[in-house]
């Protein structure tokens, strides 16, 4: 249950001016108590009695039990970890269908100054640096001069799952829900550089977005992958999200499609690509998002890493959708168990659920292949056989033969998540 | 699990001028499943739509009391909101003052060695083991 300290403050939202300000605890049970399950309440859904009120400020569970939820612009509900900059993860039983829709689709923002206007008409993407000749591109000119293409692909964020880790670290405290599939359309990255003629000695390729601090001591936003990767990366600028332009929250209206690695690439708002003819010094890359240097980007509390690289492929891991852990399931009757799967790029060969914790394992059916940096959405029908206690666990393998492990890594900011997870249903 | 849902109010769609500054948005309570786009009507893809603007909800925070809460309101959230805190676990004192250092040397936050101290503090007393809150090192 969350903890109280003394009168409930919590938070409210200031804007518009019809907000009630200042509502007590008492004046917000009153009002909730009267809306009973209406919809209508202007600032709340009460979806449950007024004693099971959640506290944005008491401490939450692991996987973000407990938080709130809000109901951001061209967004449904999702949970709310941070307004300012806005941070909101997307509830895990989206993770049932094949693309995120776009109003459910995770979003997060490094720093406070976002992009909340923008004028279409006016907006360019710049191409420059080591290059033959410098492009500046509108809108239009990239989907008229350059040919349309879509990609299906995975953004997860970096630290998705942190709130998992142990010994636990600071950060977002995201459960499975920083995580999505869409479908990206717009220009090939490499359509780009190849018309500004990238010239020899190329090393890197940064982006940049909109996105600042309010203070000039932190670096804006920006990215880089190195040239190979920019080339033969299969990397996507993209100006549409499931086949409509994206929300303003995902990066209208161009964002960095970077397939099979973590969402830290996918620039936002993407306003200006540089080629580079040594390696890119920025923050981003050369102080932040670094791993260890091992294949499971693994350290120790009291050994850590000296060495380390920038954060790039996703391991291959899978996810559940339901049911959630905790869960009380009706026995006598067929249940379904479903998630998602996805590797960074080889494709999904096989799911296996075990409902015994992991003593014997059956395939799930997975489903429409929607191309190698997609996920899989899996299925599993399950009659549990009577009532009790169950663990529920689902391993993915990978084309290019990979399992998942069961044990996890640990590293000091909480990156690359992705053992073999299992649910804790009831069955009664 | 039983939530509150607070709907963010403000949120609009709205095509305005050639304007940078968001303008206050329309008040909006659409009624709508999770799977549906909000009601605002959006124009199609291939037109070159003039502008889109959104207006961000703002929460404001009112930190519970503990020690050294004037400190955290002064500086943090000229950056961002508290609500950072308010999601995360227990950590010890050494793991939020690497946190606070992290804000000032990292990051450059304009912050005395006093306040730095009276944010630990703070941070100790609201996301600390309950024997480490108000001591001051």
């Amino acid at each position: 249950m969350p903890s109280r300290r003394g009168r409930f403050t919590g938070f409210e939202w200031l804007n518009p001016d019809a907000t009630p300000r200042g509502l007590d605890r008492r004046s917000f049970l009153r009002l909730a108590a009267a809306a009973g399950a209406s919809a209508a309440l202007p600032f709340a859904r009460n979806e449950a009695a007024a004693a099971d009120l959640v506290d944005p400020l008491a401490p939450r569970g692991p996987g973000q039990a407990g938080a709130p939820m809000a109901r951001f612009p061209e967004k449904t509900d999702l949970i709310l970890l941070t307004d300012r900059p806005p941070q909101l993860e997307t509830p895990v039983k989206y993770f049932t269908q094949d693309l995120t829709p776009n109003d459910a689709f995770f979003v997060r923002w490094h720093l406070s100054i976002i992009p909340t206007s923008i004028n279409a008409e006016t907006f360019g993407l710049s191409v420059a640096g080591h290059v033959n000749n410098e492009l500046d591109l509108s809108l239009e000119d990239l989907r008229k001069q350059f040919e349309p293409a879509s990609i299906v692909a995975v953004n997860q964020c970096s630290g998705n799952s942190r709130s998992f880790s142990e010994p636990r670290v600071p950060g977002g405290q995201w459960g499975n829900g920083a995580c999505g599939n869409a479908r990206w359309t717009g220009v090939w990255l490499k359509d780009l550089l190849n018309k500004a003629g990238v010239k020899a000695g190329a090393v890197d390729v940064s982006f940049q977005g909109l996105d600042h601090a309010p203070l000039p001591t932190v670096a804006p936003f920006a990215k880089s992958v190195p040239i190979d990767h920019a080339l033969g990366g299969d990397c996507l600028v993209a100006y549409e999200m499931n086949g409509r332009p994206m929300p303003m929250l995902n990066g209208y209206p161009l964002r960095l499609i970077v397939p099979g690695w973590f969402g830290t690439y996918w620039v936002k708002t993407l306003k200006e690509i540089n080629v580079l003819d040594k390696p890119f010094a920025g923050f981003w890359v050369a102080k932040s998002y670094r791993v260890p240097n091992n294949p499971r980007m693994a350290e120790s509390p009291k050994e850590l890493a000296k060495d380390t690289v920038p954060i790039t492929k996703m391991p291959l891991r899978s996810m559940f959708a339901l049911p959630e852990t905790g869960t009380r399931m009706e026995a006598g009757r067929e249940h379904e168990i479903a998630g998602v799967a996805f590797d960074s790029g080889s494709g999904i060969a096989k799911v296996e659920v075990s409902t015994d914790g992991g003593k014997t394992w059956s395939d799930a059916k997975i489903g429409q292949d929607l191309g190698k940096y997609s996920w899989r959405v899996w299925k599993h029908p399950w009659r549990p056989s009577g009532s009790g206690s169950y663990t529920l666990m689902a391993r993915a393998t990978s084309n290019a033969g990979e399992t998942q492990p069961t044990t996890p890594i640990w590293n000091r900011a909480g990156y690359g998540r992705n053992i073999v997870e299992s649910v804790t249903v009831t069955v009664a | 699990m039983n939530r509150i849902t607070l709907i963010a109010l403000g949120a609009a769609l709205s095509v305005l001028g050639a304007s940078c500054s968001a303008e206050p948005g329309q008040q909006k309570q659409p009624k709508q499943s999770p799977q549906q786009e909000p009601q605002p009507k959006q124009p199609p893809a291939e037109s070159a739509p003039g502008t889109k603007s959104i207006t961000l909800p703002v929460a404001d925070v009112k930190l519970p009391p503990g020690p050294g809460r004037e400190a955290v309101n002064a500086a943090c959230v000229l950056c961002h909101t508290t609500q950072y805190i308010f999601m995360q676990p227990t950590f010890s004192r050494e793991t939020w003052t690497a946190e606070v250092d992290k804000m000032r040397k990292t990051y450059g936050a304009p912050v005395t060695d006093q306040q730095a101290k009276d944010i630990v503090d703070y941070l100790v007393s609201v996301r600390g083991p309950k024997d480490q809150a108000g001591k001051t090192k």
